[in-house]
C-alpha cells in the first residue's frame, strides 16, 4: 500500500498540474514537474517533458464544453505518474510540495488540496431518445363488394 | 425510446415505432374489386334463380346461404344429366350454374370448391367457344374473369393474373366488334385485371389498367349516367387504391373524392341501393386523407362510413356486420392516429367481437378477417402499454394465420407472415428478445420464399421484415448481423426507389434511419451520420411537398440526426438539428396534443442533453422539465403506457439538476426513476430490468456525490447483479452494460477503502472491455481506457507501481490515438520508468 502522504501529495500535485494546463500558471507548473524529474536521469525527463506539452496541447485544442471532462481524465495520469515519482524519490517530497503551493499560488481557482482516490469514469446514464424503426404490416382489407 | 410514424399503403400499412415503446399496427380497408358474373339460369332453373336472387340480397346469411347452395346443386345435378343425354342443348346451362355454384361456395369461404367449380364452368365454355365462338366467347369470357377472382383467393395470383388477362383480350375483341353491348364487361375485366396486376406487384401495369376502365365507364356515363355512375363511381374508388400504391397521393385523393362524390349523390336518390358503396368510398376516403397527415377528415370520413354501416347493420346484421366490423376497425386506426387510443380501442374490440362471432358461424369465410381484427387489437392494446394483453391478441392472431396457412399455402402465408412479423414485436415490446427473433426470422423465412418466387408483389414486405430482423439482432447485441440484415433492407428500398420514388422513398428513408442506428452501436459513427443525413435529407424532401404527412417522420429523423451528430462531436449542429425537431413537434403538438405530444416530449429530452453538453445547463434544465411535465400527464392518463417514458425522463432531470449542482433534487429525481421501473420490473423483469440498472446506477453516483457512500454502494451492487444475470442470458446484449456497472462499483468500494474489492471490480470491468475493443475497437476503446485510468489510479494506491503505470499508460496511449482519429480526449501516453 502506497503511504497516505504520496497520495494526498501526487493528488494535489495533479490537480494543481493539470488545473494551470492554458492557464498563465503553466509555465510554473510544467518546469517545476521537469526540475522535479531530473533525479529520474535525462532520458525520463525529457520523456516527461513530451508527455506535458503534448498534454497541454490536448487541452488546450479541445472545446470548451470537453475541457472540463479531459482535465479530469489528465488528472487521473498525472496522479499516478507522479505517485509512481514520490514512491521512487520520496526524498522529492519537499521540493515536490514548494512547487504544488507556488503552482497553486498562482492559479485563479485552485482545485481542493489533498484531493481523494478520484475516478476518473463513472457513467452516468442519460436517457437518449434515438429512434428505432420497426416495419409492422398489418393485413391489408377488402372493402368492395363486386362494384361492376 | 422513442418516436414514430404510421403509414397507410393499400396493402401493407408499416408502422414506425419508437424505439421500445409497442408500435402501432394498422390496416385500411381499400377495395379489391370481386366481380363475380351471376349469371341466370333458365326453364327447369327458374326457382332456383328467385332465391339466389335472394340469396345475393342478403350474402351474409348463413341460413340463406345454405338453402341457396342446396338449390343451386340440385340444378346441377339435374343439369348434368340432361347434358349427357343432350350435351347441346345442356351443357350451356350446366356451365352457369357451375358458374354460380363457384360464386355461392366462395362466399360461403368454400375456396376450393369454389374453384373446383369455375374449373369446370371454364372448361366446358372453352369447348363450346371453339365449336361456336360467337354464341359463346361472351360466357367464357365471363368464367374467365370469375376463375381469375376464384385463382386470386386461393393464393395461385400467376393463375389469377393469366385468367383474366385472357377474359380482357377476348372482351377488347368482342367490344371492339360491338362497343355498346361489350364496353361494359371490358371495363368490368379491365378493373380486375387492375387488381390482379397489383398484387403481382406490377404496379404500372395495375395503374395502366384502371385508367383503362374508368376512362371507359366515363364514357358509358356520359352517355348513360343512369345506368354506369354506380360504375364509374366503383372504378374510381379502385383508381384511387392504385393511385396510392404509385405512391400519388394526391391524385389518389381526388381519384376518391370524386367517388364519393358520385356515391353521395346516388345515396341521396336511392338510400338502400347505394349507401353500402358510398360506406366502402367513405371508408377508402379516410385512408388516403389519413395518408396524407389530414387526420381529423380522415376521421370524419371513417365516422360517417362507421354511422350508415350501423344502420345498415341495425337493420339486417346478416348482411352488413361484416362490413361494420371493417369500418370499426378503420375507426381504431383513425382514433389511434390521433392519439385517442382508448376510443380506438373500444372501436376494435367492437369489430374483434363481430368477426368473432361470424367467425364462430362460419370459419372458412371469416377467420381471416377475425385474424386481421386480432392484429390490431394487438397493437392498440400495445399502444396503451397492455404489452401482455397485446401479446395475447397477436399470437391469436398467428394461431389463426398458422392453421389457414397450413391448409393452403399459396393463400395465407402471406398473412401469416405478416403476422408473425408483428408477433416479433410484442414479444420484443416484452423483452421476450430471444423468441421476438424466433417470430422475426420465421416471417423473414416465408417472405424470402415469396419475394424469390414474385419480387414485384412481396420484396416491399421482405425489406419491412428484414428492417425488424436488424432491430431483433441488434436487441440480443448480435450487432454485426443486425447490420447486414438493415443493410439488405436498405439495398432492396433502394432499389425500389429508383423504379418508384413516391412509392418506396418513405420506406428507404425509415430503412437508413434504422442503419444510422447499428452502425453508430458498431461504433461507426461517420458512416452511421452518412446513413441518418441519407433519411433526413429524404424526408425533408417528402415534408416539403406534404408537410401534414411527413412532418412527423422530418422530425423524428432530425431527432436521429441530432444523435449522430453528438456522437462525432459536432454538439451545436447536433442541437440545431434537434431544435429544429422540437420546433416541429411543438406545431404538431399544439394541434393534436393527444398524437404528439409523446413525441415532443422525446425530443425535448434530447434537447436537454444537447444544451448541457454545450455548457448551457439553466436551459437544458428547463427543456428536461418540460419533457417530465408532459410524460406526468400522459402517465396520469395512461400509466402502462408512459410511466417507462416517465422514468426516463426522470432519470435524465436527475442527470440535469446533479449539473447544476442541485444533488439533493437529482436524487430525488432519480429515486423516482427508481421506484417506477422497479415497479415494472416486477411485472416484466425482461421488459424492464434493463432500464432498472441504468437508473440504480445512476442512483448510485448521486448517492456517493452526497457523501451517502454506503446507500450508493448498495444501489451500484443491486445494478450490478442485474446486469451480471443479464449478460449471463445474453453476452452480447448486456456486457457493456456490466463493464460499465463494475467501473461504477469499483469506485463506490474505493470511495468505502475497500481496495482490494475495488481493484478485483475494476479489473473485471478492464477485462470485458478488453474483450469488447478487440472485436470492435471504434464502439469500445473509449470505454476501455476509461477502465484502464480507474485501475491504473487504484493499483498506484495499493502501491503496484509498475503495473499502475503501464494500465495507466496504455490508457492514455488509447487516448492519444483515439484523438488523432478525432474522436475523443487526448492524454499523451507512455512513460515508462
Amino acid at each position: 500500500m502506497v503511504a497516505e502522504w504520496i497520495v494526498a501529495l501526487a493528488g494535489s500535485g495533479s490537480g494543481a498540474l493539470v488545473g494551470a494546463v492554458a492557464e498563465d500558471a503553466w509555465a510554473t507548473a510544467r518546469d517545476g514537474v521537469v526540475g522535479l524529474f531530473r533525479r529520474a536521469g535525462a532520458g525520463r525527463q525529457a520523456r516527461i517533458e513530451e508527455l506535458l506539452d503534448a498534454d497541454a496541447a490536448t487541452v488546450e485544442t479541445t472545446s470548451v464544453e470537453e475541457r472540463d471532462r479531459v482535465r479530469a481524465e489528465l488528472e487521473t495520469v498525472w496522479r499516478v505518474r507522479l505517485m509512481d515519482f514520490l514512491s521512487e524519490f520520496p526524498d522529492a517530497a519537499e521540493e515536490f510540495a514548494g512547487w504544488v503551493a507556488t503552482v497553486r499560488a498562482a492559479l485563479p481557482d485552485p482545485p481542493p488540496s489533498g484531493s481523494q482516490t478520484n475516478i476518473a469514469g463513472r457513467d452516468v446514464y442519460a436517457v437518449q431518445r434515438g429512434t428505432q424503426v420497426f416495419h409492422q404490416t398489418g393485413p391489408a382489407r377488402s372493402d368492395d363488394r363486386p362494384d361492376v | 425510446m422513442s418516436d414514430a410514424r404510421e403509414q397507410d399503403t393499400s396493402a401493407t400499412n408499416v408502422g414506425w415505432t419508437p424505439e421500445g415503446d409497442s408500435p402501432t399496427a394498422s390496416f385500411q380497408a381499400d377495395s379489391k374489386l370481386v366481380l363475380p358474373d351471376i349469371l341466370v339460369p333458365m326453364n327447369s332453373a327458374r326457382g332456383a334463380n328467385e332465391r339466389l336472387d335472394n340469396f345475393r340480397e342478403d350474402p351474409s346469411g348463413a341460413e340463406q346461404r345454405a338453402e341457396g347452395l342446396a338449390v343451386i346443386e340440385r340444378a346441377i345435378e339435374i343439369y348434368r344429366q340432361l347434358a349427357a343425354a343432350d350435351p347441346d342443348t345442356f351443357l350451356p346451362d350446366l356451365a352457369g350454374s357451375l358458374n354460380n355454384q363457384s360464386v355461392q361456395r366462395s362466399e360461403s369461404g368454400d375456396r376450393a370448391g369454389a374453384l373446383a367449380a369455375i374449373d369446370e364452368a371454364v372448361s366446358i365454355r372453352r369447348r363450346l367457344a371453339a365449336a361456336n365462338p360467337d354464341t359463346f366467347l361472351p360466357d367464357l369470357a365471363g368464367s374467365l374473369n370469375n376463375q381469375s377472382v376464384q385463382r386470386s383467393e386461393s393464393g395461385d395470383r400467376a393463375g389469377a393474373l393469366a385468367a383474366i388477362d385472357e377474359a380482357v383480350s377476348i372482351r377488347r375483341r368482342l367490344a371492339a366488334a360491338n362497343p355498346d353491348t361489350f364496353l361494359p364487361d371490358l371495363a368490368g375485366s379491365l378493373n380486375n385485371q387492375s387488381v390482379q396486376r397489383s398484387e403481382s406487384g406490377d404496379r404500372a401495369g395495375a395503374l395502366a389498367a384502371i385508367d383503362e376502365a374508368v376512362s371507359v365507364y366515363r364514357q358509358l356515363a356520359a352517355a348513360d349516367p343512369d345506368t354506369f355512375l354506380p360504375d364509374l363511381a366503383g372504378s374510381l374508388n379502385n383508381q384511387s387504391v392504385q393511385r396510392s400504391e404509385s405512391g400519388d397521393r394526391a391524385g389518389a385523393l381526388a381519384a376518391i373524392d370524386e367517388a364519393v362524390s358520385i356515391r353521395r349523390r346516388l345515396a341521396a336518390a336511392n338510400p338502400a341501393a347505394f349507401e353500402p358503396d358510398l360506406a366502402t368510398s367513405l371508408d377508402n376516403l379516410g385512408v388516403r386523407l389519413s395518408g396524407l397527415g389530414r387526420r381529423a377528415e380522415a376521421l370524419t370520413a371513417t365516422e360517417q362510413a362507421v354511422e350508415i354501416r350501423r344502420r345498415l347493420a341495425a337493420a339486417n346484421p346478416a348482411a352488413f356486420e361484416p362490413d361494420l366490423a371493417t369500418s370499426l376497425d378503420n375507426l381504431g386506426i383513425r382514433l389511434s392516429g390521433l392519439g385517442r387510443r382508448a376510443e380506438a380501442l373500444i372501436a376494435t374490440e367492437a369489430a374483434v367481437e363481430i368477426y368473432r362471432r361470424l367467425a364462430a358461424a362460419n370459419p372458412a369465410a371469416f377467420e381471416p378477417d377475425l385474424a386481421g381484427s386480432l392484429s390490431n387489437l394487438g397493437a392498440m392494446l400495445s399502444g396503451l402499454g397492455r404489452r401482455a394483453e397485446a401479446l395475447i391478441a397477436t399470437e391469436a392472431a398467428v394461431e389463426i394465420y398458422r392453421r389457414l396457412a397450413a391448409a393452403n399455402p399459396a393463400a395465407f402465408e402471406p398473412d401469416l407472415a405478416t403476422s408473425l412479423s408483428n408477433l416479433g414485436v410484442r414479444l420484443s415490446g416484452l423483452g421476450r428478445r430471444a423468441e421476438a427473433l424466433i417470430a422475426t426470422e420465421a416471417a423473414v423465412e416465408i417472405r424470402r420464399r415469396l419475394a424469390a418466387a414474385n419480387p414485384a408483389a412481396f420484396e416491399p414486405d421482405l425489406a419491412g421484415s428484414l428492417s425488424n430482423l436488424g432491430a431483433m439482432l441488434s436487441g440480443l447485441g448480435r450487432r454485426a448481423e443486425a447490420l447486414t440484415a438493415t443493410e439488405a433492407a436498405v439495398e432492396i428500398y433502394r432499389r425500389l426507389a429508383a423504379v418508384n420514388p413516391a412509392g418506396f422513398e418513405p420506406d428507404l428513408a425509415g430503412s437508413l434511419s434504422n442503419l444510422g442506428i447499428w452502425l453508430s452501436i458498431l461504433g461507426r459513427r461517420a458512416e452511421a451520420l452518412t446513413a441518418t443525413e441519407q433519411a433526413v435529407e429524404i424526408y425533408r424532401r417528402l415534408a416539403a411537398a406534404n408537410p401534414a404527412a411527413f412532418e412527423p417522420d422530418l422530425a423524428t429523423s432530425l431527432d436521429n440526426l441530432g444523435i449522430r451528430l453528438s456522437a462525432v462531436g459536432r454538439r451545436a449542429e447536433a442541437l440545431t438539428a434537434t431544435e429544429q425537431a422540437v420546433d416541429i413537434r411543438r406545431r404538431l403538438a399544439a394541434a393534436n396534443p393527444a398524437a404528439f405530444d409523446p413525441d415532443l416530449a422525446g425530443s425535448l429530452s434530447n434537447l436537454g442533453i444537447w444544451l448541457s453538453g454545450l455548457g448551457r445547463r439553466a436551459e437544458a434544465l428547463t427543456a428536461t422539465e418540460a419533457a417530465v411535465e408532459i410524460y406526468r400527464r400522459l402517465a396520469t392518463v395512461n400509466p402502462a403506457g408512459f410511466e417507462p417514458d416517465l422514468a426516463g425522463s426522470l432519470s435524465n432531470l436527475g442527470v440535469r439538476l446533479s449539473g447544476l449542482g442541485r444533488r439533493a433534487e437529482a436524487l430525488t429525481a432519480t429515486e423516482a426513476a427508481v421506484e417506477i421501473y422497479r415497479r415494472l420490473a416486477a411485472v416484466n423483469p425482461a421488459g424492464f430490468e434493463p432500464d432498472l440498472a441504468r437508473s440504480l446506477s445512476n442512483l448510485g453516483i448521486w448517492l456517493s456525490g452526497l457523501g451517502r457512500r454506503a446507500e450508493a454502494l448498495t444501489a451500484t451492487e443491486q445494478s450490478v447483479e442485474i446486469y451480471r444475470r443479464l449478460a449471463t442470458a445474453n453476452p452480447a446484449g448486456f456486457e457493456p452494460d456490466l463493464a460499465r456497472s463494475l467501473t461504477n462499483l469499483g469506485a463506490d468500494l474505493a470511495n468505502l477503502g475497500r481496495r482490494a474489492e475495488a481493484l478485483t471490480a475494476t479489473e473485471q470491468s478492464v477485462e470485458i472491455y478488453r474483450r469488447l475493443a478487440a472485436v470492435n475497437p471504434a464502439a469500445f476503446e473509449p470505454d476501455l481506457a476509461r477502465s484502464l485510468l480507474n485501475l491504473g489510479a487504484m493499483l498506484s494506491i495499493l502501491g503496484r507501481r509498475a503495473e499502475a503505470l503501464t494500465a495507466t499508460e496504455e490508457a492514455a496511449t488509447i487516448r492519444r490515438r483515439l484523438g488523432d482519429r478525432g474522436s475523443g480526449s487526448v492524454p499523451a501516453g507512455g512513460v515508462t520508468g
